[in-house]
């Protein structure tokens, strides 16, 4: 009997040491397989996620979008605004163990302004030089004030690879990534899964929480879902708005959500080409009564269950610069189809084109029925994505459902939609006025005198109209509630300082 | 057989070299710039350039061709533009992936399909063969997709017995491998089941009204022997060329199964390659799945010589 039991603790014992191994290990469901991992290089969402765990950045955004210091202690702004210097975190190392410093800031920035494939070129246009004052401390001279620079490099422009590792392997680095964030690069099997480790020099170490970190690539959001609760994962990301019942009802489960960034928005081609020839595309009346003729609401509550956001701006309210003077305008269908006469028309016909996927196939759907009860005859248009964007950078649409991931501060999203040169300005909307407000903004260090500028700006755009804003996605990620520490933050992604598991 | 084999191997690379051409060819017909979608949300003009430059998406298709033949020659698969991994790793890691759900699917296809098929056909009108009909109606309507999820629900989520999904490599975890390729192996197996019982129950229909059989049966053998050693083997040549093609078909993926149980295998690497634009990888991808095929049908003219004396002469 004693021997029974003996081998039974055995068991047991044996039981719990595997159970706490792999208590040791977090388990991530990705819905993309993310692309280069090499922060100049990177493209999409999930890198970015995967970033979280590898590279620290010069400075980090708080879940209110306030700028706080992570590689970077302190920064100070010239009085003219033309230049910034930052005071560097002391003892840490890259995942080489080679030292972070001013000269490793200097050559990270160089590097991504000076990369032929870099797609960081544009966030650190205004940085004209690099100066390393000591090893602590480094100077960025811009060619003009930008105060969202911080927020630039709040993202990937601000995260900081090994020099040593990304002068050896160039044109490699992506494939065995060497930063300076609280994980390090293990494997990678493509599309399978991205495996790293605890970094024990991360100078942030005690908040690391677990030994190893194992991103999966799951792409079916039930699916993802499946396996969390099947305690295959431990968190997934991008819950579908349909399965968060599921979530809420699971004992084993939470839901973490929190306000996004991103944009979906109707924009009309009032400029670009032949498409732009249509009485939507050159009347902005039109535009307005169009706006008129849709309820943000449904589309929200009937696509995505009243889980997003429905709003009436290109910023979402959790920034600092919303401007809650503008509300979304309440539906009326009357005073719609009295501006279509007021333009002497009866019916007004537009060619309604959008990336072939669920959430956008049932907007659309939305969209033409309420705007038909005005007076729209909207045909719908859905394209495969390679093929619909190419035509959208082309402005070869006459309207297009745009998702923009968004940004922390309004700037790149204002400048790229609605200034004159604007990079996604392909539906060529152009207005001196606004342009000139919005690069006086981008140099404005007073957050007051800011916010007034981009009150002025957003009355000008949500007047013209070449592009309705619809509605915000909120983020969604379920999780085991074993794991704990989980913050959301509006660029969605999962910060790994301080999750560790709950008791 | 030594001249079937290298009558064989002279056809395949003329095949393997007209397939590439065509999968080469047909995907520049494709809409949409793959320069544009490798170039992040931002698209920056200069970047998308650099590019186009840098993969030589500017250059007339039979340049690229042969840039990318002669790479190919030297055992250079190219580098993935959208991951910028090397695609020979890519292959080296995915092919046995592919390669053992559909050993295990053709496997679970066989064990199901071959006895269900040959009773079915032996009692004939009987209550078992309506049941086999309709196993095979309802393995053939059930779509992949919603059966996986189905499993997955039962056993993973309610009972947890099983991993609902992920692919664990034998070399980590024997055990663990075939636990997380069970319920992939059983939606794929099912269907080729169904497909495989149809055929074996009408050959072996057509089998058992031969003379040989009248004849075997008049001398007095055992109904087994009749069976086994006389009508099955006969009936087995339309299941050999069945099992060989559909094979062949599991091996170029099965994209929505792998969808489901997020296996890391050929099917969902070709369609998300489709949709980034990412031609080498599909390139790849369909070579290595046509070569595998080329060598299945070499199997299964194998098979047939075994099978039929009549063939050897």
């Amino acid at each position: 009997m004693r021997r029974v039991a003996t081998v039974l603790t055995a068991i047991s014992m044996t039981a719990l040491a595997l159970v706490s191994a792999q208590a040791a290990t977090l388990r991530v469901g990705l819905q993309d397989d993310p692309d280069a991992l090499d922060p100049a290089l990177s493209g999409t969402y999930t890198g970015r996620f995967v970033f979280a765990a590898l590279c620290d950045k010069l400075v980090d955004i708080s879940p209110e979008l306030k700028i706080v210091p992570q590689l970077a202690e302190a920064w100070e702004w010239a009085p003219d605004g033309k230049s910034l210097t930052f005071t560097l975190r002391k003892n840490v190392t890259f995942h080489d163990g080679t030292a972070f410093d001013a000269a490793a800031v200097k050559y990270n920035i160089e590097r991504m302004k000076t990369m032929p494939d870099s797609k960081r070129k544009a966030e650190l246009a205004p940085i004209a030089s690099v100066e390393a004052l000591a090893a602590d401390k480094v100077r960025f001279n811009l060619s003009e004030p930008f105060v969202p620079l911080l927020a630039n490099l709040s993202d990937r422009a601000g995260m900081m690879v090994s020099p040593k590792a990304a002068g050896e392997k160039v044109g490699e680095f992506a494939a065995a990534p060497i930063c300076a964030g609280p994980y390090q690069f293990v494997e990678r099997k493509s599309r399978d899964l991205i495996r790293v480790k605890k970094y024990p020099g991360y100078w942030n170490a005690g908040q690391i929480g677990y030994d190893e970190v194992v991103y999966y690539y799951v792409p079916d959001s039930t699916v993802r879902l499946s396996r969390v609760r099947a305690g295959d994962l431990d968190i997934a990301e991008r819950i579908a708005p349909t399965d968060l019942k599921i979530v809420r009802e699971d004992a084993n489960l939470a839901l973490h959500s929190g306000q996004g960034l991103a944009v979906a928005h109707l924009m009309f081609n009032v400029g670009a080409g032949a498409k732009a020839d249509t009485p939507l595309g050159k009347n902005a009346t039109l535009r307005q009564a169009f706006e008129l003729a849709i309820d943000r609401n449904v589309i929200n509550r009937v696509a995505f269950n009243g889980e997003f956001l429905a709003d009436n701006q290109m910023i979402p309210p959790s920034s600092p610069f919303y401007d809650h003077a503008h509300k979304i305008p309440a539906r009326d269908v009357a005073k719609a189809k009295a501006m279509i006469a007021a333009a002497g028309m009866t019916r007004v016909p537009i060619e309604l084109q959008y990336e072939n996927t669920a959430g956008d196939n049932r907007v659309a759907q939305i969209m033409q029925s309420m705007a038909g009860e005005a007076g729209f005859d909207v045909k719908l248009l859905p394209m495969e994505p390679a093929t619909a964007i190419e035509r959208y950078m082309n402005g070869n649409f006459e309207a297009y459902i745009g998702n923009w991931s968004g940004r922390s501060d309004p700037d790149p999203t204002l400048i790229a939609f609605f200034s004159c040169a604007g990079s996604q300005n392909v539906n060529k909307y152009c207005n001196k006025d606004l342009d000139v407000i919005l690069t006086w903004a981008r140099g404005e260090a007073d957050e007051a005198k800011r916010k007034a500028l981009y009150a002025k700006a957003t009355d000008i755009y949500l007047t013209a109209l070449s592009s309705i804003p619809l509605y915000h996605p909120n983020w969604f990620f379920a999780a085991r509630k074993s794991v704990g520490g989980i913050v959301m933050v509006p660029d969605g992604l999962l910060r790994l300082n301080g999750v560790k598991p709950a008791n | 057989m030594k001249t079937l084999l290298l009558r064989r191997l002279g056809v395949s690379l003329p095949t393997l070299l007209l397939v590439s051409m065509m999968v080469f060819g047909l995907q520049k017909l494709l809409p949409g710039d793959p320069a544009l979608a490798l170039a992040g949300e931002e698209r920056n003009p200069e970047v998308v350039e650099y590019l186009r430059q840098k993969y030589r998406f500017n250059d007339p298709v039979p340049v690229q061709y042969a840039v990318w033949l002669k790479a190919l020659v030297h055992g250079d698969f190219g580098t993935s533009v959208r991951t910028r991994l090397p695609i020979g790793t890519m292959l080296v890691e995915k092919l046995p992936v592919t390669i053992e759900l559909a050993i295990l699917s053709m496997l679970v296809a066989l064990l199901l399909g071959l006895p269900i098929g040959i009773f079915a056909a032996l009692r004939r009108g009987t209550p078992f063969d309506y049941g086999a009909s309709l196993f095979g109606l309802a393995g053939l309507s059930i779509p992949h997709f919603w059966l996986g999820i189905m499993l997955i629900l039962v056993f993973s989520v309610n009972l947890g017995w099983l991993p609902a999904g992920g692919f664990v490599s034998p070399f980590e975890s024997v055990g663990r491998n075939l636990l997380s390729m069970l319920m992939p192996a059983l939606v794929l197996g099912t269907g080729t089941a169904a497909i495989m019982m149809r055929h074996v129950r009408s050959a072996m229909i057509l089998a058992m009204k031969q003379d040989y059989v009248r004849t075997a049966r008049a001398k007095g053998v055992r109904d087994r022997t009749i069976v086994l050693r006389h009508a099955l083997p006969n009936a087995l040549i339309p299941v050999v060329t069945l099992g060989t093609l559909q094979f062949g078909e599991l091996l170029a993926g099965a994209v929505l199964t792998e969808q489901v149980f997020s296996i890391p295998g050929f099917g969902k690497m070709i369609v998300d390659g489709v949709f980034s634009r990412d031609y080498a990888v599909v390139q790849a991808v369909v070579l290595c799945t046509a070569a595998v095929f080329l060598l299945m049908s070499l199997i299964a003219d194998v098979a047939y010589v075994l099978l039929n004396p009549r063939l050897r002469s």
